[in-house]
């Protein structure tokens, strides 16, 4: 909790940022490299999917960052309205293209993915309608930061729909087991462990964490960006301050 | 070795392709919002510095 406060500091954020830039690209170019290197020369195809299983690899991480991207704002949320922390909403102004990012590459794939093997793009089934409802709350949110020019309020208005749809996240979740659906149930993130062979799981959990390394260096970016132009903003206010004193 | 992909393997190109391509998009718009932002702000300070002069 004492480093969050720290980081509500815009400069020690800045500091931490140039220190943690490069080595966090470094290491994003690498699980990125393993990864892929796994996903494609090394797993073996799958006994009844065949080599479409390999589509598994960008897939299943992107499903699982638009979840967490989307958490992660919902804590954001919560520090905005009931913290006030100066930097929450910052973060998830941040955050919601690259969630928008991850949930299109889920469902894109997903589509590309259904079609060979289940003989559809699209199938109006509760996992994949729960998904493409994440997508619209996403689009959702970033259409609010841009509707509303009060940075305060917009906040507040984006905290509020945010935890609305906090709700869509459990139904994601668990939509496989609720309703009979076309996508298949849960097979890493589920009681009993992961029913998929190491040889399929570790190149998965590579190209996770390769996911989610870059989603903190663009997270960075992109807070940066954020917190420039807010003191942007505020010179210019200054500025207008200034002209009509003189 | 590149394995064979199979009677799917558009597919599965396409889905890689399509991947690269929305990571290559939010990679892009990130560095070139911060890019934008540092411009910006450079030009707010020439601004500010500027009418201090004239004041």
């Amino acid at each position: 909790m004492t480093s969050l406060l720290r980081l509500a500091n815009p400069n020690v954020f800045n500091r931490l940022a140039d220190r943690l830039g490069v080595p966090l690209m470094l290491a994003t170019i690498l699980a990125f490299g393993w990864g892929f290197y796994g996903a494609v020369f090394v797993s073996p195809a799958d006994y009844q999917q065949g080599e479409t299983v390999r589509i598994m690899f960008i897939h299943v991480p992107a499903a699982w960052m638009s979840l967490f991207v989307y958490a992660g704002m919902c804590l954001s949320a919560l520090g905005t309205l009931v913290f006030r922390h100066p930097m929450a909403d910052v973060a998830q102004k941040a955050a919601a293209p690259l969630g928008a990012g991850f949930t299109l590459i889920c469902l894109v794939t997903g589509s590309i993915w259904g079609r060979p093997m289940w003989g559809t793009w699209w199938e109006w089934d509760a996992r994949l309608t729960s998904v493409l409802i994440l997508f619209l709350i996403y689009l959702g949110i970033i259409a609010l930061w841009r509707a509303i020019d009060e940075p305060s309020r917009a906040a507040r208005a984006v905290a509020i729909l945010t935890l609305v749809g906090a709700v869509n996240l459990p139904i994601i979740k668990f939509s496989v087991d609720w309703w009979s659906t076309l996508h298949q149930p849960a097979s890493v993130i589920r009681m009993g462990g992961p029913s998929i062979h190491a040889s399929m799981l570790t190149p998965l959990l590579v190209m996770a964490l390769a996911y989610l390394l870059l989603y903190i260096s663009l997270m960075i970016t992109r807070i940066r960006a954020e917190l420039l132009d807010r003191r942007t903003e505020r010179l210019h206010i200054l500025a207008a301050e200034r002209s009509e004193t003189t | 070795m590149m394995p064979a992909l199979g009677p799917y393997a558009n597919f599965i190109l396409f889905a890689f392709g399509t991947t690269i391509l929305v990571l290559a998009v939010m990679i892009g718009e990130s560095v070139l919002s911060l890019r934008a932002a540092r411009a910006r702000l450079a030009q707010a300070e020439r601004a500010l510095g500027e009418h201090k002069g004239d004041a």
